[in-house]
């Protein structure tokens, strides 16, 4: 076997509702939906941003895959603008109302089907999706494929001669590095790195670049396994909470320093004393 | 090179009833428990009474029956030690591999972990391992009792909404709970509890990620603080020093809306809302927040909020009992300039 240079990267990511522009409108009580578009998840623009990087520093090759509607694709294209040579949307109606458990399934099946063409060294996914914030994908791959993890990752380094990995994880109020040798799966944290813009050039080979589909026939994955009777889980109910608006004074007194004495005022009115 | 290959995936439980029990699991790091440890015994009390079952918490690691003294009195029916010096820090393939194990041996009908980054970390690869389902993140847990089955709820669409997540023909039903929503229970000295010690065995060869290096960064008490100046796109790199002050002068912390930790004014920590931390504090003063949905779902509970902003339409107005309209950046130095003359009249009497 002939020594192996560079890095062949997976890298997944998720078409999300915009979620900044999701706003309440407290007298409706509804969600507004008109003209929130739909983004890459912000993590996975740290993860696609983490595979470009390695590819640039040690060769190789990055392909991103997505899970989704057709329309996902505009993601994907979005993606081979900044500079990834390979894109597969896996979309099928018997993906559709998946959970995490076969969501991981159906994309850690695509990874083994490439590493069948290509051995894959590295599968890098967001963190977790603003939509559903679960976390739990990148792990369920891992899992799937039975593969090292790190989750969570702020900084990654690889030591291409020995081929391992050095990560470093943020935890709740403390940090560890760790290491393992490749292959394995991580999750990007939000604003690991700064996403690189697209070019020009890329944004027109991004245009006319032919994205392949990949069905669930075509990866020859049992459709009770996938979508909504593979997930384990089901949505019970879904209730609208409690309404938090508050009856709001207001102090519209344009000299700051009478502003803030006002406002002192009545919060000493409510038994707070600042 | 190892070959990828697909493992098994997620078969129905044929028989329910041979799954008993509801688990939870204490997190522990540095010799110190943490507090979800003890938080998740309160889902876990309410959970097995309305199961009709006993709670049992498990914790990995060597010399830890101090912790299991604690969740003893916390709560627990039984605290099962599973012993080995291997398992003092958290690893995911360890962990996964013990807790399955003994998942298959022992077969719990709920098992609670906390949603904290280790908890996300090891919840998914245990339910992919024994081919359950997960709830993640769940802010209220309660049971059916007719059922028998675990009602897992998170919010969803921005916190507007509340989800109740159910997991009918898997065993065991997994969730994991936010961090500081549950209440800490009151110890109870004379709780009968009955702590189990298994040495296990670890094989180091399965031990595929090694920790080389470990360290703390120093923790915002955003949930403990009684005062909270958080900031949001309005106010800017510099307006965070300034809120700073303000904090500091009055005893708070500062919190930050996602859209200014996104901006990079502000480290994550002190991201406040649905993808952030939830906090109740006496006094929450919101700078130049908008007042997106996520962020009201992580302060809604606060006492009195009071939101300075310079747009009069904003929509944090609505979730304030006090709103000042006018630039953060001009009024918060005037609130310092007044904190400052009392503390200097007050040193003076």
């Amino acid at each position: 076997m002939t020594e192996r240079t560079g890095l062949n990267i997976v890298v997944c990511i998720k078409q999300v509702p915009h979620a900044e522009n999701l706003v309440i409108d407290p007298e409706t009580k509804t969600l507004k939906r008109e003209g929130v578009p739909a983004v890459i998840n912000p993590p996975d623009e740290n993860a696609v941003e983490l595979g470009l990087s390695l590819k640039d520093k040690f060769g190789g090759s990055v392909t991103v895959i997505t899970m989704g509607p057709p329309g996902a694709i505009s993601a994907l294209r979005e993606v081979i603008a900044r500079g990834v040579e390979h894109a597969i949307l896996l979309s099928d109606r018997a993906f559709a109302g998946a959970d995490t458990y076969p969501t991981s399934l159906v994309l850690a099946w695509a990874i083994s089907t490439l590493n069948e063409r290509q051995p894959v060294d590295l599968i890098i996914c967001g963190e977790e999706t603003t939509d559903s914030s679960t976390a739990h994908v990148g792990p369920g791959i891992a899992e799937h494929l039975d593969l090292p993890q790190a989750t969570f990752v702020e900084s990654l380094e690889v030591d291409i001669t020995r081929r391992v990995a050095r990560a470093k994880r943020s935890l709740e109020g403390a940090f560890e590095v760790v290491e393992f040798s490749l292959p394995g799966v991580v999750t990007a944290s939000l604003n690991m790195n700064v996403p690189r813009e697209a070019t020009l050039c890329g944004k027109v080979m991004a245009k006319r670049r032919e994205i392949p589909t990949w069905r669930a026939s075509d990866l020859k994955i049992p459709e009770e396994w996938i979508g909504l009777k593979g997930s384990p889980t089901r949505v019970a109910r879904i209730e609208t909470q409690e309404s938090e608006v508050r009856s709001c004074e207001l102090i519209t007194e344009a000299d700051p320093e009478k502003a803030a004495i006002l406002m002192i005022e009545a919060l000493k009115n409510r038994g707070v004393m600042l | 090179m190892r070959k990828i290959t697909l493992l098994k995936r997620a078969e129905p439980v044929k028989d329910l009833s041979q799954w008993k029990g509801v688990w939870t699991l204490a997190e522990h790091r540095d010799g110190l428990l943490k507090d979800i440890s003890l938080e998740i015994l309160t889902p876990a009390r309410i959970v097995a009474e309305k199961l009709n079952t006993e709670v049992c918490t498990l914790i990995l690691g060597h010399g830890v029956e101090a912790h299991a003294e604690r969740i003893a009195q916390s709560g627990a029916d039984r605290v099962i030690i599973l012993d080995n010096p291997l398992l003092n820090e958290y690893k995911t393939e360890p962990y996964t591999d013990v807790i399955t194990n003994l998942i298959f041996e022992r077969k719990p009908e709920v098992l609670l972990i906390g949603a904290s980054r280790n908890g996300r970390d090891l919840s998914s690869r245990i339910a992919v391992r024994v081919g359950t389902g997960v709830s993640a993140d769940c802010t209220v847990i309660d049971a059916d009792p007719e059922k028998k089955l675990l009602l897992a709820s998170r919010p969803a669409f921005g916190g507007r909404q509340l989800a109740t997540i159910i997991c009918p023909n898997h065993r065991p039903q997994i969730a994991t709970a936010r961090l500081g929503i549950f209440p800490i229970p009151k110890p109870d000295p004379s709780k009968k509890c009955i702590i189990e010690k298994i040495n296990v065995n670890v094989d180091e060869r399965r031990i595929r990620t090694r920790i080389v290096e470990k360290g703390s960064i120093p923790e915002i008490p955003l949930q403990k603080s009684k005062i909270i100046i958080a900031g949001g796109r309005g106010v800017g790199e510099n307006g965070f020093r300034i809120l700073k002050e303000l904090a500091d002068l009055a005893g708070g912390v500062v919190g930050a809306s996602r859209a200014a930790v996104d901006a990079g004014w502000i480290s994550r920590e002190h991201q406040i809302g649905q993808t952030g931390r939830a906090v109740s504090p006496e006094l929450y003063v919101a700078c130049g927040i908008s007042g997106a949905v996520q962020h009201i779902a992580g302060m809604k509970t606060a006492r009195v909020v009071v939101a300075i902003n310079s747009d009069p339409k904003a929509l944090m107005f609505k979730y304030s009992d006090i709103g000042i309209v006018g630039d953060a950046l001009k009024i918060v130095p005037e609130l310092i300039n007044v904190l400052k003359k009392k503390k200097t009249g007050a040193a003076k009497h």
